[in-house]
């Protein structure tokens, strides 16, 4: 487990694009999940923004809110997926979790990142139960300032 | 295909937790039915309507049966099926669409494919069943101010089917923005309903929201700002009193206002719009329309209110009335090509 401090949005974005640099080749064979947990404010949607500027998504990454999951498709010179990006905010329990077919989801190239994560830990375990198919990271977000997160780093598989 | 100048049309729209259906002649509404307040989840076991969201494969026929015995209208007599194909969430869209290419192959009527904005866009040009109410005489350009959970957008009219996106979020919906607010100030959800519930017996200068995006030239939005702003507040505050809970809403409500209406003057200022359309679930704050109205009758633009709340929030009538404009152009949708779009635009 790795810890970092970050004191502005950009450093923030700039932690997503080192780790899916990081990541990238796994991608040919898995898909990568991360797990952002965290407060309102700390910091999970803008990660995801960096993690949308690294694949050059093409359009800028919001909070999906409302509607639950957003999808934006990429292409890279090897392989070309979708990053999936799901809020749990308003999502009340496990059951109406699973009415998400998250699972399904979890194909090489796609890149799955869920805000809210601690909210839900059994959909999480449920999705990250077979590494040979996922590769997850876990990063907490932890609010210390107007102007400073700490952020926990775990890969979990 | 029969050419019909008040096409009848059944519309489905399941693009994010409601499962909606409806029958309309041309604009007028025949039938409006949004499963969960005609509590078709009973039938299901299900006892609460926040159960029932997104329950869209076991509500989508009941809700198409009682559209069509509501609208007293038989499937042969159709001209049309017609189904919101984005934007929204994705796996729920897929659920309406399905359903309609099976209608429009079963019944043999042509599909046409809406887009969910262009619904809330055109909501206000709605009827009732007798023809009453809804827009009589459009003057373009329009201008359109859509404000919901999912989305903030202004868009350009300049004919129907002529539309341009010309500001937008850069981040949280309006409609989002307030149900976390409420969210951090302890009230149920949905939150943005209950939060302007209390802010009117609150003082709104109590305390300062920073309203977003002031100077900027642009017409786009951004909430998230407001958002931190309101949990620091919050932290800052500690526990707070019922009063101080009321003013903190107040307060917030204000500059939520203020910011939609400051962008929304500041395009009809330099756009020259002769009518404004506003839809979309957070219409539904009084607060926003009393001072949309204000800034409006200052231009001298007429603002153009859909005529019902069961309007306002998702449903499929609108999906009738944008797909009826869509059915006199001529715009027919692939059935077998049909797919989902849930980043579906202007």
């Amino acid at each position: 487990m790795a810890k970092r401090i970050l004191t502005s949005e950009r450093q923030t974005q700039e932690l997503a694009q080192e780790l899916i640099g990081q990541h990238l080749k796994s991608l040919e064979e898995k898909a990568l999940f991360f797990a952002l947990e965290g407060d309102l404010g700390a910091g999970k949607t803008t990660f995801t923004k960096g993690l949308g500027n690294f694949l050059k998504v093409g359009r800028p990454i919001r909070s999906p809110g409302y509607i639950l999951v957003t999808e934006y498709p990429y292409t890279r010179e090897q392989f070309s997926g979708k990053i999936f990006h799901v809020d749990l905010w308003r999502v009340q329990d496990l059951s109406e979790a699973l009415t998400l077919n998250l699972k399904d989801l979890l194909e090489p190239g796609n890149i799955l990142v869920i805000e809210w994560s601690q909210k839900i830990p059994q959909l999480i375990d449920g999705l990250i139960s077979n590494p040979k198919k996922v590769k997850t990271i876990r990063l907490h977000f932890d609010q210390k300032g107007e102007n400073e997160r700490e952020v926990e780093i775990e890969e979990l598989s | 295909m029969k050419n019909s100048a008040e096409p009848k049309i059944l519309s489905i729209d399941t693009s994010c937790d409601e499962t909606a259906v409806a029958v309309t002649a041309g604009v007028r509404i025949l039938a409006n039915v949004i499963a969960s307040q005609a509590k078709l989840h009973a039938q299901f076991g299900g006892v609460e309507p926040g159960l029932a969201r997104r329950e869209h494969q076991k509500l989508i026929e009941p809700t198409i049966k009682k559209s069509l015995e509501e609208a007293k209208v038989i499937p042969t007599k159709l001209d049309a099926v017609a189904v919101t194909q984005g934007p929204g969430l994705a796996i729920a869209l897929e659920v309406g669409i399905a359903k309609a290419k099976e209608l429009a192959q079963q019944w043999e009527k042509p599909l046409l494919a809406v887009n969910h904005m262009e619904g809330h866009l055109l909501s206000a040009f709605a009827k009732d069943k007798q023809g009453e109410k809804g827009i009589d005489e459009p003057q373009f350009p329009a201008l359109g101010l859509l404000v919901s959970g999912g989305h903030t957008e202004l868009v350009l009219m300049e004919d129907f089917g002529s539309y341009e996106l010309v500001g937008q979020t850069l981040d949280d919906a309006a409609g989002e923005c307030f149900d976390k607010v409420a969210r951090i100030l302890g009230l149920g959800y949905p939150g943005g309903p209950a939060l302007s519930k209390i802010a009117k017996a609150g003082n709104e200068n109590a305390f300062h929201f920073p309203i977003p995006l002031r100077g900027t030239a642009d017409f786009n939005f951004s909430f998230s700002g407001l958002k931190t702003a309101a949990l620091y507040l919050s932290q800052e505050l500690g526990d707070l009193s019922p009063e101080q809970k009321a003013d903190f809403a107040a307060s917030f409500e204000k500059a939520a206002v203020a910011h939609l209406v400051d962008k929304l003057a500041k395009a009809a200022a330099q756009l020259k719009p002769k009518m404004v359309l506003i839809g979309g679930g957070v219409i539904n704050n009084r607060r926003l329309q009393e001072e949309i109205q204000k800034e409006m009758s200052h231009l001298q633009i007429p603002v153009h209110t859909p005529q019902g709340n069961d309007l306002l929030t998702d449903n499929a009538a609108m999906i009738g009335v944008a797909a009826s404009f869509k059915f006199e152009r001529g715009e027919f949708a692939d059935l077998k090509s049909l797919e989902r779009d849930p980043a579906l635009s202007f």
